[in-house]
């Protein structure tokens, strides 16, 4: 019996649509529970403190989840490296994360949109000299809206075509999410009153994630997508497509090789 | 003390009474004016729910969510009420005689939060006016020192120490004098429940919400201005006097507005909470924007 059919990584790879799909409908699950929230009228009894909270709590886990994108990609082909060279056994890598990365930085403009929708709908009402007041005199303001700011140019970008358009400066445009991430920080823990730590968890996981940009950019690893080396495995793939054209490679003992 | 829901007279009813003796009522001091925005505007009070389930204490947690639940581990009887320092006769009252002897009223106030929300409440209580001029305060008593408990066995918010235990508050004397200024003993006609401030609280009602201190277990007279835990804890942030003004923003965010609990979006905070009228002669000639 062919042993891919049972195999979820393969799966994954070749039927990658599948993925894409599960994840979408994970991550929009926050939004349509809010939504239900909503409409059964279970949002507590501050539903604009529930709102604000809900969007924004969301947006940074989001955010979150797409800055670990590149991390958990390093590390899986560390794993994956190192169990070969040890025990000449091949694991899958997670190379293939990052084709999820656009939909990750979509749902944190998404959900970051939907946090400053719900303080523009209901929090001011829809007013604009009072949100110059706020800007002017509510410091988190202003680092939240800065915050929200850099984030339209880079879901504008997130596309095929300003990639192409844009060349090299897409990637430098994209740092921008770095600063972000800080500003979210900022913001969250300036609304934050006395003694409550609730940003805390996620200011953990943030920094740990910038401080691996930090190490990786210290080494002189700037590019990050093109620092992942192709495996031998890799060619394994193109076999999948044109047999004929692949050069004879043992395949690894194990027939984990299928996992490519 | 959490009252079973059997136990709670039913809004409708409630309300029903209110405007019957409505009239009575206001002419005490113009009690049924809180219940009135200058608009004329007739507002609702929050239902018990509202009022019971969402509640900013300290002691117990810094989620007004879970406060409920927590303090039901708070045993507000026996209770004693200490007021001492710059006043002819210090006396101790248990609360049952509080209660006897002061005759109880019901008030409809504004609650209004710091961080941005505000409830109409129907307390029940006494002017603190009455008690202290119980206690006959002498001429050097130009301000009023609150202190609560500190009990981390049964708050178990005390067991962290952001905050200096107990919980402090305190008022000028002519704050304290002024007949809005309320000592609560009970809400929507039943027993203070514990997550509202069992058994003794203050309403005042045109100052953010830290101020109408909860669980008060000494009152004491003073001659210099007392400094209360929040200022304590955060002094640019949270002044002494704390009256709600739209025009002097919290460092952090401004106090134009407020949610008011059961609407969705934000309405315009009113100078001195919408009690203007009553209380705005006792800043004459003040910098609200010093003192804040």
């Amino acid at each position: 019996m062919d042993r891919r059919r049972f195999n979820l990584a393969w799966v994954a790879k070749h039927h990658f649509e599948c993925v894409r799909w599960t994840s979408f409908v994970v991550f929009v699950s926050p939004a349509v529970w809010l939504l239900g929230e909503w409409w059964a009228g279970a949002m507590g009894i501050n539903p604009l403190s529930h709102l604000l909270r809900f969007t924004g709590t969301w947006a940074v886990v989001m955010l979150s989840v797409t800055l670990s994108v590149t991390p958990l990609r390093r590390l899986s082909v560390w794993v994956s490296r190192t169990v070969h060279a040890r025990y000449g056994k091949r694991v899958s890598d997670w190379n293939g994360l990052v084709r999820l990365r656009r939909q990750f930085g979509l749902f944190t403009f998404f959900y970051a949109g939907s946090h400053a929708s719900a303080y523009v709908a209901f929090d001011v009402g829809l007013d604009l000299a009072t949100i110059r007041d706020d800007i002017l005199e509510r410091p988190f303001i202003l680092v939240g809206v800065t915050a929200f700011a850099l984030l339209i140019p880079l879901a504008v970008t997130s596309n095929r075509h300003a990639i192409r358009a844009l060349g090299s400066s897409w990637r430098r445009l994209h740092l921008l999410v770095y600063v972000v991430a800080l500003l979210a920080i900022a913001h969250f823990w300036m609304q934050a009153k006395l003694g409550d730590n609730t940003p805390l968890p996620y200011t953990v996981v943030l920094l740990a994630l910038l401080a691996t940009r930090w190490r990786a950019w210290q080494r002189g690893e700037r590019s990050t997508a093109g620092e992942v080396p192709e495996r031998p495995g890799a060619a394994s793939r193109a076999g999948l497509v044109a047999p004929a054209a692949v050069p004879a490679r043992p395949m690894p003992p194990s027939g984990t090789g299928s996992l490519r | 003390m959490v009252p079973r829901p059997s136990e709670i007279t039913p809004e409708p009813v409630w309300r029903e009474r209110r405007r019957l003796v409505g009239a009575a009522l206001g002419s005490v001091v113009g009690g049924a004016l809180p219940s009135l925005t200058s608009a004329g505007e007739v507002e609702q009070p929050n239902s018990f729910e509202q009022i019971t389930r969402y509640n900013n204490y300290y002691e117990f947690s810094t989620n007004k969510d879970v406060v409920w639940k927590l303090a039901e581990e708070f045993k507000p009887t026996p209770w004693t009420l200490t007021i001492d320092g710059e006043v002819e006769r210090p006396r101790s009252f248990a609360v049952e005689d509080l209660l006897k002897r002061f005759a109880q009223e019901d008030r409809v106030y504004r609650l209004r939060c710091v961080e941005g929300w505000s409830m109409v409440i129907p307390w029940r209580g006494f002017p603190l006016a009455a008690l202290l001029k119980e206690c006959q305060p002498n001429s050097r008593a130009r301000f009023v020192e609150f202190v609560s408990v500190t009990r981390p066995q049964e708050m178990i918010g005390q067991r962290r120490t952001t905050f200096q235990w107990p919980y402090t508050e305190g008022l000028r004397i002519d704050e304290a004098m002024h007949p809005l200024t309320l000592v609560v003993t009970g809400l929507y006609g039943q027993p203070l429940p514990a997550q509202n401030g069992a058994p003794l609280r203050l309403a005042v009602p045109w100052k953010y919400g830290f101020k109408s201190i909860k669980a008060i277990a000494r009152i004491r007279l003073v001659e210099t201005p007392p400094v209360s835990s929040w200022m304590r804890a955060a002094g640019a942030e949270y002044g002494f006097f704390a009256n709600v003004n739209p025009e002097v923003a919290h460092p952090r965010w401004s106090q134009r507005r407020e949610v008011r609990i059961g609407e969705v979006a934000k309405r315009a905070t009113l100078p001195f909470n919408g009690y203007a009228d009553q209380v705005a002669s006792l800043y004459g000639g003040m910098d609200l924007t010093q003192n804040f």
